[in-house]
């Protein structure tokens, strides 16, 4: 009895993507886009309720590691439905997921302060002659 | 002492009242949220008659903050939308972190949304802190939340509690999920009639059959680290500019939806030096 194996033998066939996994690819994609100035990447964390929290952040190294957090979604066990925890809109599939990232990476507020932090690591020229 | 000004102006200029504020109360941090006019117009009504404020860069378009020193004590640590992080260090003063925060509004939202994304900005400042190797912060704004909401209080969530010699024991060790750092709310004291100000900062009532009335959606909090520095009696909840009432004949907010959230705060020195001749 105790060999007896009840498990299916396709478990690990057709794994789905996870939302981490696809949110993770697009964050990976932003340093070569901005010369490594500026980089993406996911915090993945899971609370005591069992939602798993994928928040999306822009960080810039030269400045201090400042963070910007460009949007937060939460899923359970099931990776589907995924919630924007902004609007608590919920994207029922993966189609619906990727529809969701395109809106919010290519959003004119996202550009604008992908543009704003580049421009602020710019080198500040040294004054050559201070008259002191 | 720092002295900090909070309000929620709900799109309103409240150009003269803002003013009134920061100058009569001699405000350090002035933070507004649902401020819509641009910084130069609010510098421009601030530094009237004297230059005394800097306006400080941010990517947190939901709040804008002005301060009476320059923004070289400041670092920007972490934003979103909804939260910006600095770290203040001012001469001669320990750093601390001023957490600055806008949240989403229950109208839209389901409770146990808030108390996800509540357990969310507890987590970001457990780490911003563990990042800046200090836990000397305070956390001010519109959260949207009641002190007493799960968000507000879990052990995960901001952990925010109403008794100081409770938040004086530092934190809370939750088997199996390891040790939270306590905040002491001094809004819970501010709560209702027996206090010298309003029941609340927002007030609105409905004909349905669960209505509060007075909620305290702006609220600061402390970590115990600075809560013997805050003074709880200067935590005060505004409702008047000079001659200018900020609340209605019912005393009700009239001006903003919101009321103005006042409070002063000491900062342990960095060093005790004795007196020395230059």
């Amino acid at each position: 009895m105790s060999n007896l194996d009840l498990w299916p033998d396709n478990l690990l066939e057709e794994i789905p993507r996870s939302p981490l996994e696809i949110l993770s690819s697009q964050a990976a994609l932003l340093g070569s886009k901005t010369q490594n100035i500026i980089l993406a990447d996911v915090a993945s964390t899971i609370n005591e309720t069992g939602k798993f929290i994928l928040c999306f952040y822009l960080r810039v190294p030269s400045l201090s590691n400042y963070q910007f957090d460009l949007f937060s979604v939460w899923h359970g066990i099931d990776l589907y439905p995924v919630h924007d925890t902004a609007t608590e809109r919920a994207l029922k599939n993966e189609q619906q997921l990727i529809n969701f990232i395109v809106e919010k990476l290519n959003d004119k507020r996202t550009v604008k302060i992908i543009r704003a932090l580049a421009a602020q690591t710019r080198k500040i020229k040294p004054f050559d002659d201070i008259p002191f | 002492m720092p002295r900090v000004l909070f309000w929620n102006l709900n799109r309103k200029v409240l150009r003269d009242e803002v003013s009134y504020l920061a100058h009569r109360h001699d405000v350090d941090i002035l933070i507004l949220a649902e401020d819509n006019v641009s910084s130069l117009f609010r510098l421009s009504v601030l530094n009237a008659h004297s230059p005394t404020y800097f306006a400080t860069s941010t990517a947190c378009e939901r709040i804008s903050i002005y301060t009476t020193f320059s923004d070289r004590f400041i670092s920007l640590r972490h934003e979103s939308p909804y939260y910006t992080f600095r770290e203040i260090h001012l001469p001669a003063l320990l750093p601390f972190l001023l957490v600055a925060i806008h949240w989403k509004s229950l109208m839209w939202r389901s409770k146990e949304s808030q108390t996800i994304a509540l357990t969310e900005i507890g987590r970001i400042i457990r780490e911003e802190e563990a990042s800046c190797n200090h836990r000397r912060t305070i956390v001010v704004g519109d959260f949207n939340a009641e002190p007493f909401e799960n968000g507000m209080v879990a052990a995960n969530g901001l952990h925010a509690v109403m008794s100081h010699s409770v938040a004086a024991r530092g934190q809370r060790t939750l088997s199996p999920f390891g040790s939270y750092p306590f905040f002491y709310n001094p809004m819970w004291s501010l709560y209702g009639d027996e206090n010298d100000g309003p029941p609340g900062t927002y007030y609105r009532s409905s004909s349905e059959e669960l209505c509060q009335f007075w909620h305290m959606f702006d609220q600061v909090l402390v970590r115990p680290e600075l809560s013997p520095h805050l003074p709880r009696p200067s935590v005060k909840v505004v409702t008047e500019a000079g001659d200018t009432s900020l609340v209605n004949a019912s005393g009700h907010p009239t001006l903003s939806d919101h009321l103005p959230l006042l409070f002063t705060f000491g900062l342990p020195v960095a060093v005790e030096i004795e007196y020395e001749q230059s």
